[in-house]
């Protein structure tokens, strides 16, 4: 079973070189490779979920037991990259980046997510792509290849290599397909992203090497590793072990003992340095995915990339590589430094969430660009995962989680509608487009849907995410008044999603009929059966996900069980803070 | 009484210098008197090769390191991995060489280029300071002869009497060094020199030399680190270097951004290699103790400033003179890190630096060997947007000089990612104890580097992004008829492109990573291995009258 694991992994990198070098074919051939390249993929990871959902189901029986992430067994592929020490007797891990990829709850669901967006950019960009377009689809392929790597990988190294390699294919699509101002955009995302991808990578290395140092106890050091089971079993080890003894050594002060005195001392020192650094480690690590998710104060990358790029490659960016920094948040973060994502979590990234909600979604009121309206919109709904992530509580994990799925869905569905509209008219401006009900009736139709879907109308998708956000954080207990207060502010930005979404779909799709004088076709047609193809089963699956999500709820259930519950020890057996007064 | 080498083994350990020197040195005394178009560069690759198999052949231990205080060469793992990478380093310079015998009849440039490498591998096996200059010389003196034979015409006076004149200059303070050095203890042995720099003791019998022996030491040593910072282009003995380069070919380039840097930091290690060394030397090192302060600001400052000032060049060999510069400073920042660190984490500082300097050589001789091969007469490339078009014309080339930059950015399943990596995980993983507050400032010291090390990265991958939109993005202005005919230059790049990409995913293909640690000293690994090393009467006897 882990072949196929391996095989969803491997089907896109053979693909993309594959097609990277059918240079004298055409584009009709190319195209036509890739996507059956992407079908396959997409084929093997419906096959995946299918075989893995029941195994998952079963597997959370000992919900209670689990400290730490566990790849399904079945679904594991390990072997050594590097080597620089000897491995321990039963640890394998120790000294060593690994190969480690596998699947649990946590990423099972965002594979289906991530082939289904990009066989729809390719339906997408169908007939735009006619230049280099055995490199297009190529590139495109790789970016696949990489983004299931960085899904899938159990090893840090790893994960961030795969993270930091969709760049390259990035960098080219967006600078060689683009719009106008393409290369200063594309440079631009990439110089942000790899700023961000050297803190994360330095905030691991932080984390990783003062692990090493054995905070308990001065005479040994524990062994290195990069396997995030591993590193977050560490982290949580050392984090009680070490409120343990200075819990127990207050115990005994009344004793007066000069010995325990000092001790308590060393002990209490140990515990502040490793408060502090697990601070410092944090927001290095947190820098990268915050660039990449975007979030308010690295944002400034994304208008500029997401309007430039050609819209197949919008659609993947921010359907499937924002996730990647939500996913970050979800897999590295929270789960391995619970006491700075409690301490910052609130009064830091919620704060940052909620600007990110309010002004996305002022921004998106103010444009007049079917195209930059979307990307301001998916600033602001992205906002949402980041609130839901820092409730810290199973609620806003779960909701967070669902609306990384479900806004995957929306936001490809309708960045692929407005590909078909620029592809038909060559401009996605509003005062060019208005009306066009009266014309295109089934895409209106199905425009109207997915707009819907992404407002939050109860019983479409889009609804459940950031409800279980917005709930998440009125529980919080975490200060508890900030939460509500939080949460309070941010259920305006569905409002002001409300408005500026249906205010699109006035102008756009009803009223009086205004087309551009200059069209790209002459007659300018409704859906092909291709883009039915796309765009009804996934309305099919929107609707599903959002009358219900239970099924989905169950099977991370156990992955966020644990990222709840690490952080509820680690705060509540002793919050550091309060140890003082 | 202290044994020593028989000269039958100075012969049979050194036999690959010997003949590459030999080789080189019939070929300048018959070039001029033999027909035109011998096949000059078959001849040198061949001597390479053959040197390479004498290297092979050599038994390891050839040398008994109780030997270490009286001889001048020696054999230790960073002996044997600099005499592997400069061999290596030969044949591919031969090859990028080639097409220069067809054209003209050059023999110069070949025996050249084999003294170049014989110096590299003398360098590496010396344990002499007069060796060690030896070494240096036989680097630099041809280098000025190249640079003149292979400039570009108007440019190529003024290149070749900038690096002359500087070169002169740094020899002399490297001189300048060892005679001081060789003033103070009394002998040129190098392990005998560190030795003494580690054991303080030796000088107490006289009084007055005991307070001031640590300052008396921090003069040659400045003196030395200053005229080998010129070979490594180490801030702020850089400023030849973006002249130098502009005024010359692509091949030379590629020739000047890493022997001489191979060499200056081989010899570093062996000079400094007391100071470096992890903790495990005889003796604690008090002299110098501190000297990782100065590594650090020097690794700091050159990668940062080689870095801003890349980003305002427009030429293509002066970004990539400012790029070999910061480069620099990272390789730097393990040396600088190395003193600091436990022999039992991971791979040691000196090791990291080496791994840097091997995804570095690749990557940058792959992207010089390319330039070299797209620079015509008809279309030379000077600046950067005039690769435009590159992209399309010749796809695969382009593809190498691509992963190459990538390399050099330090992208993931490359070997400049993995280098990079190791140097920031040596700094960041500086131990600590918990009770002293010198240590974990320390930490927070090379914690601080890495910092540094990432900010530059992520600023300087803006340099190389430009180099590659001027090969994808920009479109191309005239058509370009390129030679599509075979070229020997196209095996190393080929050979280079396979190895940067291997070094990025499985390093244990192409180097043990594992031999790679506790490369700081040789007295360091023999000592571990428990064997009583004599010392020769003559030292302490010089050494007692001080």
């Amino acid at each position: 079973m882990s072949q196929l694991v391996l095989l969803l992994l491997l089907v896109p990198l053979a693909g993309g070189l594959v097609t990277l070098f059918l240079r004298n074919s055409g584009y009709e051939f190319a195209r036509k490779l890739a996507l059956g390249f992407f079908l396959l993929n997409l084929f093997i990871s419906l096959k995946l979920t299918w075989d893995y959902l029941p195994l998952l189901e079963k597997h959370s029986v000992s919900v209670d037991e689990k400290l730490t992430f566990v790849p399904l067994n079945v679904s594991v592929t390990v072997f050594d990259l590097i080597r620089f020490q000897a491995p321990q007797e039963g640890r394998p891990d120790a000294g060593a980046i690994r190969f480690f990829i596998g699947v649990d709850g946590l990423n099972l669901f965002l594979l289906p997510l991530t082939c289904i967006l990009f066989a729809g950019s390719v339906l997408a960009t169908w007939n735009s792509i006619r230049e280099k377009s055995h490199l297009y689809y190529g590139l495109m392929l790789l970016l696949q290849f990489s983004t299931i790597g960085a899904f899938l990988s159990f090893d840090v190294i790893l994960f961030y290599a795969f993270f930091e390699l969709t760049l390259i294919p990035l960098l080219f699509l967006i600078a060689m397909w683009g719009g106008p101002n393409r290369q200063y955009a594309a440079k631009k995302l990439f110089v942000y992203t790899l700023g961000g991808g050297l803190a994360t990578l330095l905030g691991i290395i932080g984390l990783v090497s003062s692990l090493n140092q054995n905070h308990l106890d001065d005479n040994t050091d524990l062994p290195i590793t990069f396997s995030i089971p591993e590193l977050i079993t560490a982290s949580h080890d050392t984090q009680i072990g070490l409120n343990k003894k200075v819990y127990d050594a207050k115990a005994d002060k009344d004793l007066l003992n000069p010995l325990l005195k000092s001790n308590l001392e060393l002990n209490k020192a140990r515990l502040d340095y490793w408060a502090s650094s697990q601070k410092w480690i944090f927001l290095l690590l947190a820098t990268g995915f915050l660039v990449k998710l975007p979030a308010f104060p690295f944002h400034t990358w994304q208008p500029t990339a997401y309007y430039e790029a050609p819209t197949g490659v919008t659609l993947v960016l921010g359907g499937i590589l924002a996730k990647l920094g939500a996913y970050g948040f979800l897999r590295l973060c929270v789960p391995l430094l619970p006491v700075p994502a409690w301490e910052l979590g609130t009064y830091l990234f919620s704060v940052l969430a909620m600007i990110a909600i309010l002004y996305g979604a002022a921004c998106a009121i103010a444009q007049d660009d079917l195209k930059r309206m979307l990307t301001y919109s998916s600033f602001s709904h992205l906002g949402f995962c980041l609130l839901g992530i820092f409730a810290l509580n199973e609620t806003g994990l779960t909701g967070s989680y669902l609306q990384m799925i479900n806004h995957g869905l929306n936001v490809g569905a309708l960045f692929f509608i407005c590909e078909i509209l620029s592809h038909r008219y060559g401009t996605t401006k509003f005062k060019d487009l208005q009306g066009l009900g009266s014309k295109l009736k089934i895409l209106s139709g199905i425009s109207v849907f997915y707009v819907m879907c992404s407002v939050g109308l109860p019983g479409l998708n889009g609804f459940v995410g950031e409800v279980m956000c917005l709930f998440g954080m009125f529980e919080s207990k975490n200060p508890n008044i900030a939460g509500k207060v939080i949460a309070s502010i941010c259920s305006l930005g569905m409002v002001f999603g409300a408005w500026y979404l249906i205010s699109m779909v006035m102008k756009v799709f009803f009223g009086k009929l205004a087309e551009p004088v200059f069209k790209k076709e002459d007659s300018v047609s409704d859906l092909t059966l291709m883009e039915k193809f796309f765009l009804f089963p996934l309305a099919v699956l929107c609707l599903f996900l959002g009358i219900y999500p239970q099924p989905m709820i169950d099977t991370i259930r156990p992955e966020i069980h644990l990222i709840a519950k690490l952080n509820l020890q680690a705060n509540n057996l002793l919050p550091v803070g309060k140890l003082d007064k | 009484m202290i044994g020593s080498l028989l000269i039958v083994d100075y012969i049979q350990y050194m036999m690959p210098e010997i003949v590459l020197f030999s080789l080189a040195s019939l070929m300048l005394l018959f070039g001029p008197f033999v027909k035109k178009n011998t096949p000059w560069a078959l001849i040198s690759s061949l001597g390479f090769l053959l040197a390479y198999l004498l290297l092979l052949s050599n038994k390891h231990g050839a040398i008994d390191p109780s030997l270490l205080f009286s001889i001048n060469i020696l054999e230790d793992m960073s002996s044997n991995f600099i005499r592997h990478f400069s061999l290596g380093m030969g044949l591919f310079f031969c090859l990028l060489f080639w097409r220069d015998c067809q054209t003209e009849n050059t023999f110069e440039t070949f025996a050249l280029i084999m003294f170049l490498v014989t110096g590299c591998s003398i360098v590496g096996i010396s344990n002499d300071l007069i060796v060690l200059f030896l070494g240096l010389e036989l680097i630099s003196i041809p280098t000025y002869v190249l640079l003149y034979l292979h400039g570009k015409k108007d440019l190529a006076a003024e290149s070749a009497m900038k690096y002359f004149f500087l070169s002169i200059f740094s020899s002399g303070l490297v001189l300048l060094g060892f005679s001081y050095l060789y003033g103070i203890v009394g002998t040129t042995n190098i392990s005998a020199i560190s030795d003494a720099l580690c054991n303080g003791y030796r000088f107490k019998p006289s009084a007055d030399l005991d307070n001031s022996s640590g300052l008396l030491f921090l003069i040659p040593m400045l003196a030395i680190l200053a005229g080998l910072g010129f070979k490594i282009s180490m801030v702020p003995f850089h400023f030849y270097a973006p002249d130098v380069y502009q005024g010359t070919t692509y091949r030379m380039c590629a020739l000047l951004a890493t022997v001489s840097k191979v060499a200056g930091f081989a010899a570093i290690v062996r000079i400094f290699g007391f100071a470096l060394a992890q903790g495990a030397l005889p003796g604690s090192s008090k002299t110098l103790d501190n000297i990782y302060v100065l590594f650090w600001i020097l690794s700091a400052v050159t990668m940062t400033i080689g870095t801003i000032l890349g980003l305002l060049q427009r030429n293509l060999r002066r970004i990539l003179a400012y790029s070999s510069i910061s480069h620099s400073g990272y390789i730097l920042a393990g040396i600088a890190v190395a003193p600091k660190l436990e022999l039992a984490t991971g791979l040691d500082g000196i090791g990291a630096s080496f791994f840097y300097l091997i995804a570095y050589f690749f990557g940058t001789f792959g992207i010089f060997a390319v330039l070299d091969v797209l620079d015509t007469k008809e279309k030379p490339i000077e600046d950067w947007d005039d690769l435009a078009g590159i992209g399309s014309q010749t796809p695969l080339l382009a593809i190498c000089l691509a992963v190459f930059l990538f390399s050099l950015i330090g992208i993931p399943f490359t070997g400049g990612f993995l280098a990079k990596f190791f140097i920031v995980f040596g700094c960041v993983s500086v131990p600590y104890t918990w009770d002293d507050a010198l240590s974990k400032g320390t930490h927070n010291l090379f914690f601080l580097l890495g910092i540094i090390a990432f900010l530059n990265a992520a600023v300087g991958s803006w340099i190389y992004l430009r180099i590659l939109s001027g090969i994808y993005f920009k479109p191309a202005i005239w058509p370009r008829v390129f030679n599509t005919s075979f070229r020997p230059s196209y095996f190393p790049i080929i050979a280079c492109l396979l190895i940067v990409l291997v070094l990025g995913i499985k390093p244990n293909l192409i180097i043990n990573l594992n031999i790679l640690k506790g490369m700081a000293h040789p007295v360091n690994s023999v000592s571990l291995s428990g064997v009583e090393i004599p010392k020769p009467a003559e030292i302490d006897v010089v050494l007692k009258r001080q």
